[in-house]
């Protein structure tokens, strides 16, 4: 589904991943762990076209990464530092996306019902509370009900409540492949078929999720 | 490049556009001021007429109203394409991540390059049709026909200054930065005025050409080279725009 082989990417003097490589395979709940600034977040933004890469492959959806746009229409994504247009009604902005998307304007509904935000549809984006603004978010990135779906850090700034919302949602995914960041082992263990640990722009373990008791230990070990 | 998603991002940022409140001062006041000033220069045609023309150098006499119209609208136009388009990009730094996942970077960039310019097109078009109706009433001469080739002329300029804006817009995701980057492109080619080699490269020097479909045939270089560098320009904004991270 995802292939990436030998990236490197620096910001000016910091070096941000030096020669990654991971396999993200199709249908799998893929969970991306590692400490702030080890590289989750950049190899998303690499992943989505946000970033560009200075050496190093990535396939997505059997395709080059140069021909990204030819899959685009079956990727969703919710990215970090992203936002709405905040003048702009809840409804008013996944309509525009669903525009964007090619989806009919009652899919609009379909997703808002997902996360439980219809009576929230005709308020300005800019008048929700951080965790409100996130769900819609997530909801542009299910407009197209995408096959593949990337998440930077799901539940960051979530209420008990809604990471448990988000964490039901991810789980209730049947066929998707799902490719998420997060600095929760307890997240990834619960909602993740695979995982990998990164590491100062590298991978330092890969595989599937199998004694779930040994992550956190194996965590420890690779982050130390 | 994908068209239709380069027509749904026109479309949604015209139609934003006619929302956006800063963007609706900006335009009437525009518009008011030249409105209000031309309707002032009616007044005063007779008084002015034989001063200015014989400043500009001019052989036959000009009506007040052409010269006060087309010279505000040097001083206001590249102020108002600043004012206009300076955060089309450097605006959106935050949203435009959930636009370049989905659709490729040059639907983007030109989508809302166009939504702009055709905004301010439009606004001078309005600009120009008040002054018709003002200069007609003190030129019997074939002032529709010289005065839509000024306002081609006017269009050519409100490209060059939003291509020049939308540069600025690129080169920085924050809007402030740009608005300052944007003020010092218009400013540095009014410098380049002073020296006689420099002057060359400058949009300010080719902007009395405008009169001149008054008074003489005129060359049309002047019309290629402001188009030529609005070119150079959009194309550079959008190499940026494309390898930029975001």
């Amino acid at each position: 589904m995802i292939t990436i082989k030998n990236l490197y990417k620096n910001y000016k003097k910091i070096e941000a991943l030096r020669g990654l490589s991971v396999t993200i395979p199709k249908g799998s709940v893929y969970g991306l762990l590692g400490p702030n600034g080890s590289g989750k977040t950049t190899t998303l933004g690499l992943i989505t076209k946000i970033l560009k890469p200075d050496t190093g492959s990535i396939t997505i959806l059997g395709k080059d990464i140069k021909e990204y746009y030819t899959v685009s229409d079956k990727i969703g994504a919710l990215l970090q530092d992203t936002d709405l247009y905040v003048h702009r009604t809840v409804y008013d902005n996944l309509k525009y996306f669903a525009k964007l998307d090619h989806v009919s304007e009652g899919r609009v509904n379909e997703v808002l019902q997902m996360v439980k935000m219809e009576s929230k549809k005709d308020a300005k984006y800019g008048t929700l509370s951080h965790g409100q603004k996130k769900l819609i978010q997530f909801c542009q990135a299910m407009l197209k009900d995408p096959e593949l779906l990337i998440l930077d850090e799901p539940t960051a700034g979530f209420d008990p409540k809604n990471i448990l919302l988000m964490t039901n949602i991810i789980s209730s995914f049947k066929g998707k492949t799902i490719l998420l960041t997060s600095n929760h082992l307890d997240i990834v263990k619960k909602v993740c078929s695979h995982v990998a640990i990164i590491n100062n722009g590298k991978i330092g373990y890969e595989g599937k999720i199998n004694s779930k008791a040994n992550l956190e230990k194996l965590y420890m070990k690779i982050v130390k | 490049m994908c068209f239709k998603s380069l027509k749904e991002v026109f479309l949604d940022d015209l139609v934003q556009s006619f929302k956006d409140k800063r963007i609706i001062a900006v335009t009437v006041i525009y518009l008011i001021f030249l409105s209000w000033g031309m309707k002032k220069a009616v007044l005063l045609t007779g008084i002015w007429n034989i001063w200015l023309t014989d400043i500009l150098g001019f052989g036959q006499e000009l009506p007040f109203p052409i010269i006060f119209f087309y010279f505000a609208s040097i001083v206001l136009l590249p102020i108002f394409s600043l004012l206009l388009s300076y955060d089309i990009i450097s605006g959106e730094s935050r949203t435009m991540r959930n636009l370049v996942y989905r659709i490729p970077r040059e639907s983007i960039f030109f989508g809302k390059f166009l939504a702009i310019f055709l905004i301010n097109i439009f606004a001078n078009l309005i600009v120009y049709i008040i002054a018709i109706d003002f200069i007609s009433h003190t030129q019997r001469a074939n002032i529709i026909q010289q005065g839509f080739l000024l306002y081609g002329f006017l269009v050519i300029f409100a490209l060059y200054f939003t291509s020049l804006v939308l540069l600025a817009s690129t080169l920085t995701n924050n809007s402030k930065k740009s608005l300052f980057m944007g003020a010092c492109f218009i400013i540095i080619p009014l410098l380049f005025m002073l020296s006689n080699t420099l002057k060359i490269i400058s949009p300010f020097n080719y902007y009395k050409y405008g009169l001149r479909f008054f008074t003489e045939s005129i060359s049309y270089t002047p019309f290629f080279i402001l188009i030529i560098s609005s070119i150079v320009f959009i194309f550079i904004a959008y190499f940026v725009f494309k390898r930029k991270d975001l």
